[in-house]
Order: structure tokens, then C-alpha cells, then sequence
């Protein structure tokens, strides 16, 4: 089962995810991160108690990622990132020196200083 | 999980098992062979990283503790001693039970890995796994470096198949790095939730070869689309020194040569004037920079190229090719005897190239089906180490000759009988060390287990050095079975021929070795089946010897063609000795006993018209084909002896399947079939 909350503070939305973020849940969690991204000028990705992450979950957040900075939005992780997140990317070989076309290394989810600063 | 992928997992596992069985075993002999206990943790690790990624749970926790140990083994922080041995191999007892979805044995289960865990020196397991895996990986002597790039179907999701423990996998082979690309993900309007829109360029050093590196991806390979380059061969460039960014990504194909001259004319960095030109994605940049940086590390510059040696084809896929070889062989006959008749030289000719072409192919194709006989003989290692350990015996078992390839059917089916042979001489043959002791011989008993071509044969001999048959003992079982008369004077050789016998066994107590007398029969039907016959020679004392001829191949035999009244049949040629007239003058003088003289030899015959009911009328002379099996000579009556027959095997339907002195039946050029004889039945039917 996954988790999704959305909640505002300051105009930011805040999405906070736990559970299984699976690609039995892919269709649930595009939808949700869709809602966040369009219905705010900003968007933070709030980890709970992650059980399971699969690629499906990182491909959607830089999915969303890449909708946000096409509508001049940021679009960011929160403080806290899951070691068993951080794992699964690793994995997955996302990690990155600088971003991707769409934004600068600052701004990529995926970026050394982003997620291991 | 679909049922295929779990199927080709189990397939692979059990190729796995096999070898890791026969490693064990040979570790235990040399307990301080770095390349073994290497093969017996890739093993490991390859069962338990593919059968996490294929649902096979239970056999991945399993396999953990295990492999964790072999990795201290690796590392020399643990010695390979008889009891990590003895505790390995009921592991890979274990895991085949798992695979075989076998009810679960939870106990040995739990006991075995408390017993591993227990050789763990208070370490965590968990967190030596990955670093252990890449420090040992990268301590070979020859490294290679690969430049990888993995691309699954979009839709790979839907085949249950996650891409990341590949990429573990892949990692556990030795060093480099994971870069995933990108660039394919589109943003949250056009995004298909159950799709795969990521793509890999991996570099990796290791010391595998490429087919290695290819097994990986075995489960994939029909969902992805993969390229594995050795970019160690030139390492430098071609005056020296080390690539540059630009030459690697031209290489790759991710920049063309052309854009890559126009960017150079810049100034800055060559990977941001590419990232700002639009012409390559950062990415892609990163890849190619983690290469150069990949390159510069590695020492060795050895050029060790691989080339792909082998590929897995499915055993069903080959049978078919078979089936239609023997079909295309059939229509290749019709089409030379229609040439004959016709003869039009340019028919002639087109046949006879197509009589060329297809002997070729059915030589290649026959080819294919030939297997070492390695791979059953690695089995009865372990057998006999345990039931020798079992019963409180010494025997070694020596190998020989197995490299000899035989077809994989006949191989398939050899591996119940040579069970049997092989625990009658480790239960009845080898003497326990003691007794050996008194009869002066050395304490270690030795079964010689060895293949070698003779012709169109192999010839299997398993030889022991035990106490040999007791012929007295054969004879007064084989009088108390009613197996042979009280007062009949049998030669050894006889003698021997009835432990093949029904019913029959001389052991004294039934073991759970052998002795239950259900052995020996089964041996010699199965080697029947198997168009095969079995020798036994004995010396007592010094040891037995069981010879078992086979055919190399059960699809297509050499046969000798003969017909009766309108009806053909084929004899198996390896069977046939010679043939003989039969006048109207022979037969009134034996007085219409079936026995013909053969060079002052009486020898028995069947008369075929009469077997198969043909009423027609008898030739003035008649042909015997004079066979041998078994040690005896039998003669069949036919009308005529056509001639030399290759003969394509097709079974018979159910209806005929158990028709005795039949074993199948084959289509001659002009569509006719020809009844294929079991010359051991008819002549046992005598």
C-alpha cells in the first residue's frame, strides 16, 4: 500500500510519500505528484517509512522534476532522505555530477550535492 | 512472474548446482585452490541473485549466509575445511529441493544456515556482501574492461522484471560504474506509469569473460537490447596516450565525428560546449568521462579479447531441428530414387547435391545433440563420497575419457543405470578397509569409471577392485529363484548374465544402497531400450568389470534393409555379423528345426515371415542375417537383402508402442515404412 499526503505551507505543496513506492502504485503516485506540481509554485518531497521502492518511483519524481522546471517551478527533496532510498538510486545508477538538459546540477534531484551535501 | 522466466531461471540453477557439486568436490581435494573456492562463491552469488530478481525468496535467504561464508574464504580469513564442505553440499541439496518446489524441510533448512552463521566471526553479513564482492573481484591478474550499454523495452515493467539487481549483478563482477541515462523520461503529461523509459551505459572491470557478463542478462535478453564492447584492447590511443573525452564519445556513437570537429574549435571544456550545444546530454557526458576515468585506473593493459563461444538454445528447439533433418533426409531418398528412375542427368545431378547437402547437414545437426559424458560422470563424485562415508568405506573414483560425447538423450538415460552399477560396487564390490587390509590390498578401494569410442559405439566401464562376483553364491540364488536348473553346468560368463535377472540379488542384508534386487534388470532394460548391451567379467577377489556398449546417437542408425513377401524391416547394422543363403535342401535337412550350420556352428534363427504373419510364397532360397547380442549368435530369415540403410528413427504411435521385437519404424525414399527390429527381444522371445 502506498502513502500519499498532500499538504500546503506558505503556497508550497508539500507531498509526503511512504509505503510501497511500487509500480503497482505508479499510476496513484503520477497522478498525486501531477496534482503537486500543477497546483503549486513549489513542491517538496517529504519521505515517511519507505517499505519497498522500485525503479518505476525514481523515474516518476524526475518525471516530475522535469514537469516543474519546464513550468519555471522548483521541485525539491526534504531534509530527511530514506537510507533505503538512497540505496535504491544508487542502485539504479542515478546519482549524477551535474543535471540533466533541463536544469542545472543545483536544481537535479539526482545531483551529488543534492542528496549526499 | 511469468512461468517462462522462473522456468529459465531454474534451468540455469541447475546448471549451477551441477557445477557447483562437482567444485565442492574437488575442493575438498584441493582445499587451497583460490580458483575453486572462486567458483563455488560465483556460484552462490549467482543463485542468489537471480532467484531474488525471479521470486525465488526463500532460496535467496538461503544462499546469503552461504555465499558470506565463501566470501571469508575468499578473502583467506576462513579455511575450507570437511565440514564447510559436508554442510555446503546439503545446501545445494536444499536449494535443488527449493528449485523442485518440494515441500520445504524447514528444519534442515534452519539448521544449515545456523550452521553457517555460526562460522561467521560476529560479523554482519548484510554489510560485507556488495564491498567484499568488488575488492575480490578486482584482485584478478587480467582484468578486462567493458563498456556495457543495457536499453530494456519499454514495456519491461510487465514482464515482472526489475532492471536494478542486474545492475547489483553486474556490480558483483567486478568494478566500474552505473550511469543511468535520462533523457528518455518525459515530464508527468505524456508519462506512461508502466513504462521503462531509462537506459544504462555501464563501465566494468573485471576478470569474467563476456559470456559472463552476458549471463546476467539472460533473463532479458528478448526484452532489451544490449552491447557489451572490450575497451581494454586499446586503452591508449594510437600514439600512446590516453583517450579523450570526445574519441570516447564518438566511439560510443552518442556525437558524431563531424560535430565533435565543429565544437573543437571552442574553447571551453569539450563535455559543456556538447552539453550547451545541445548536441549530447550531460549524462551521456558523465558516462564517457567515468570511462576515461575507469581507463586511467586500470594497470593491465593486457589484450584478452572474447569472443562469443556459445550460445543457449532451448533442448526442444533442438529436437525439432532433429526431427526435421530426418525428415528432410526421407524426402532427400524419394528424391534420388525418383532420379535414379527418371534418370535425367540434370536431376541426377541437382539430387546428388542434395544428397551432398543434406549428409552434411544431419552430420552437423547430429553433431549438435553430442554431449560430454563429463557431466554425468561429475555426478557419481558425490555419490560415491557419501554412501563410501555411509558405510565406512575408502573409494576413490578415478574418471576417464570425459571428454567422450555421446548423443544428449542416450546421456540423459545412461544416468539411472550407471547409478545403480556404481552403488552395487561401493555396497557389494569394495571390501570395507579392514578386510582390504587382510587381503593385502591397499585400503582405498578404487571404481574406475571411463568412456571411449569404439566405431559407431561407446564403450562404458565401470571397474572396481572389490572382492569380485562369487559365482557359488550366483548359482545357489540363482537355483533357489528357479533361474536356472539344479544340476546345469553354466560358464562364468553365464553365471554373470544372471544377476540381470528379475528379482535377483546376492546381498545378504538389504541396505538402502543397493540389495533390494530391483537394480540389475532395470540396468539391463534401460540399456536395452537404449539399443545398448552390457558385459560383466569378474575375477574373484581382484575385482569386477561392467562393460556397457551404446550406440553414439538414438535419431538416425545405420541399418541393413531387408524385405519380407511385400514387407521391409530394418536391422540395426551394428547387430548384423554376415548373411547366409537358406536353400529349400537346408531346411529338410535340419528337419524343420529353425538351426542353421555356420561354419560348423549351429545357430538358431526366426523365421520373420512367420513372426509377422506373411503367407505368401517362399523363395527358392532364402537370406540369414546372422546377428550377435548378447554374447549369442541368433540368424533372422528374409525373403531379400536389400542393402545398407540410413536409417531416420520415428517412434510408433501409442497402439504399436508395446509391440514386442519392434522398436520403430522408419520411411523409406518411396513413402513406404519399414519396421525397425529389436533384435534383443525377438531373440530373448526364443
Amino acid at each position: 500500500m502506498i502513502d500519499i499526503r498532500l499538504s500546503e505551507l506558505e503556497g508550497i505543496g508539500i507531498i509526503a510519500l511512504g509505503g510501497e513506492l511500487t509500480i503497482a502504485h505508479a499510476q496513484e503516485l503520477r497522478t498525486s505528484l501531477k496534482e503537486a506540481v500543477d497546483g503549486y509554485r513549489s513542491v517538496v518531497v517529504q519521505f515517511g517509512d519507505i517499505a519497498d521502492i522500485d525503479l518505476s518511483c525514481l523515474q516518476l519524481l524526475c518525471s516530475a522534476h522535469k514537469s516543474a522546471v519546464k513550468q519555471e517551478k522548483a521541485f525539491a527533496f526534504g531534509e530527511h532522505v530514506p537510507a533505503i532510498f538512497t540505496q535504491v538510486f544508487a542502485d539504479a545508477g542515478f546519482i549524477r555530477d551535474t543535471g540533466c538538459s533541463l536544469g542545472s546540477g543545483a536544481t537535479c534531484l539526482w545531483a551529488k550535492e543534492a542528496t549526499h551535501g | 512472474m511469468s512461468d517462462i522466466h522462473r522456468e529459465a531461471y531454474k534451468e540455469e540453477a541447475y546448471e549451477l548446482l551441477a557445477d557447483l557439486e562437482t567444485s565442492l568436490l574437488e575442493l575438498e581435494q584441493s582445499p587451497d585452490d583460490q580458483e575453486l573456492v572462486g567458483r563455488v562463491f560465483r556460484a552462490m552469488h549467482t543463485i542468489k541473485g537471480s532467484g531474488s530478481m525471479f521470486g525465488f525468496d526463500d532460496i535467496a535467504n538461503f544462499t546469503h549466509e552461504i555465499e558470506t561464508v565463501f566470501d571469508l574464504v575468499r578473502n583467506g580469513e576462513m579455511p575450507v575445511t570437511k565440514m564447510l564442505i559436508d554442510l555446503t553440499l546439503q545446501s545445494r541439496d536444499c536449494i535443488r529441493m527449493m528449485l523442485e518446489e518440494q515441500e520445504d524441510d524447514e528444519d534442515r533448512t534452519s539448521q544449515i544456515s545456523s550452521a553457517f552463521q555460526a562460522l561467521l566471526p560476529g560479523a554482519s553479513s548484510g554489510t560485507r556482501d556488495r564491498g567484499a564482492v568488488t575488492s575480490a573481484a578486482s584482485s584478478s591478474d587480467n582484468p578486462v574492461t567493458y563498456r556495457i550499454r543495457f536499453r530494456p523495452d519499454k514495456d519491461i515493467f510487465a514482464h515482472g522484471t526489475n532492471p536494478i539487481p542486474l545492475l547489483n549483478e553486474l556490480r558483483g563482477l567486478g568494478t566500474g560504474s552505473v550511469v543511468a541515462q535520462l533523457d528518455s523520461i518525459p515530464s508527468l503529461e505524456e508519462y506512461d506509469p508502466e513504462a521503462c523509459y531509462t537506459f544504462w551505459d555501464i563501465i566494468l572491470t573485471t576478470d569474467n569473460t563476456i559470456d559472463t557478463i552476458k549471463d546476467v542478462f539472460i533473463f532479458v535478453e528478448d526484452q532489451a537490447e544490449l552491447t557489451i564492447d572490450a575497451v581494454d584492447e586499446d586503452l591508449a590511443g594510437e600514439d600512446g596516450h590516453e583517450k579523450k573525452l570526445g574519441e570516447i564519445l564518438v566511439e560510443r556513437g552518442d556525437v558524431t565525428g563531424e560535430d565533435l570537429t565543429r565544437a573543437l574549435g571552442e574553447q571551453k571544456k569539450l563535455g559543456e560546449i556538447l552539453v550547451n550545444q545541445g548536441l549530447v546530454s550531460p549524462g551521456k557526458v558523465q558516462a564517457a568521462l567515468l570511462e576515461q576515468e575507469q581507463v586511467k585506473k586500470v594497470k593491465e593493459k593486457q589484450k584478452q579479447q572474447e569472443s562469443v563461444s556459445s550460445i543457449r538454445v532451448p533442448a526442444e528447439r533442438l529436437d525439432k531441428l532433429v526431427d526435421l533433418v530426418g525428415e528432410l533426409v526421407t524426402v532427400q531418398a524419394r528424391l534420388t530414387q525418383k532420379a535414379g528412375i527418371e534418370n535425367d542427368p540434370d536431376l541426377l545431378l541437382i539430387s546428388e547435391q542434395v544428397q551432398r547437402l543434406t549428409e552434411e547437414l544431419r552430420d552437423n545437426t547430429m553433431s549438435i545433440r553430442m554431449l560430454p559424458i563429463g557431466t554425468t560422470f561429475g555426478r557419481f563424485k558425490r555419490l560415491v563420497r557419501d554412501l563410501s562415508g555411509e558405510l565406512g568405506k575408502e573409494i576413490e573414483l578415478i574418471t576417464e575419457g570425459a571428454e567422450t560425447e555421446l548423443d544428449k538423450t542416450v546421456i540423459e538415460r545412461l544416468n539411472d543405470p550407471l547409478v545403480h552399477i556404481i552403488r552395487n560396487s561401493i555396497d557389494h564390490g569394495i571390501e570395507h578397509p579392514a578386510v582390504r587390509e587382510a587381503y593385502g590390498k591397499p585400503r582405498t578401494g578404487v571404481i574406475h569409471l571411463s568412456a571411449q569410442y569404439a566405431g559407431a559405439s561407446v564403450l562404458i566401464k565401470i571397474k572396481d577392485d572389490g572382492f569380485g562376483l562369487d559365482t557359488d553364491t550366483i548359482r545357489t540364488k540363482a537355483i533357489e529363484k528357479g533361474l536356472m536348473a539344479a544340476d546345469a553346468e553354466l560358464s562364468d560368463k553365464e553365471l554373470f548374465g544372471l544377476i540381470f535377472a528379475p528379482g535377483f540379488s546376492t546381498a545378504k542384508e538389504i541396505t538402502n544402497v543397493s540389495g533390494r534386487g530391483v537394480g540389475m534388470d532395470v540396468v539391463k532394460k534401460t540399456i536395452d531400450t537404449l539399443r545398448g548391451s552390457i558385459e560383466v567379467e569378474s575375477e574373484k577377489e581382484k575385482g569386477t568389470t561392467i562393460t556397457l556398449k551404446l550406440p553414439l546417437t538414438l535419431a538416425i542408425i545405420d541399418g541393413l534393409m531387408v524385405k519380407v513377401d511385400e514387407g521391409y524391416f530394418v536391422l540395426p547394422l551394428s547387430a548384423v555379423e554376415e548373411c547366409i543363403e537358406l536353400s529349400h535342401e537346408d531346411l529338410a535337412r535340419t528337419n524343420g528345426q529353425h538351426l542353421v550350420n555356420l561354419r560348423g556352428q549351429l545357430v538358431p534363427y526366426i523365421r520373420l515371415r512367420e513372426s509377422f504373419g506373411f503367407e505368401g510364397q517362399v523363395p527358392d532360397l532364402e537370406q540369414v542375417v546372422i546377428t550377435e547380442t548378447g554374447g549369442h549368435k541368433m540368424g533372422f530369415t528374409v525373403d531379400q537383402v536389400i542393402g545398407e540403410h540410413q536409417t531416420v528413427i520415428k517412434s510408433l504411435s501409442r497402439v504399436y508402442k508395446n509391440v514386442d521385437g519392434v522398436s520403430g519404424a522408419t520411411i523409406m525414399g518411396d513413402g513406404n515404412v519399414a519396421l525397425i527390429l529389436d533384435v534383443n527381444r525377438l531373440a530373448q522371445a526364443v
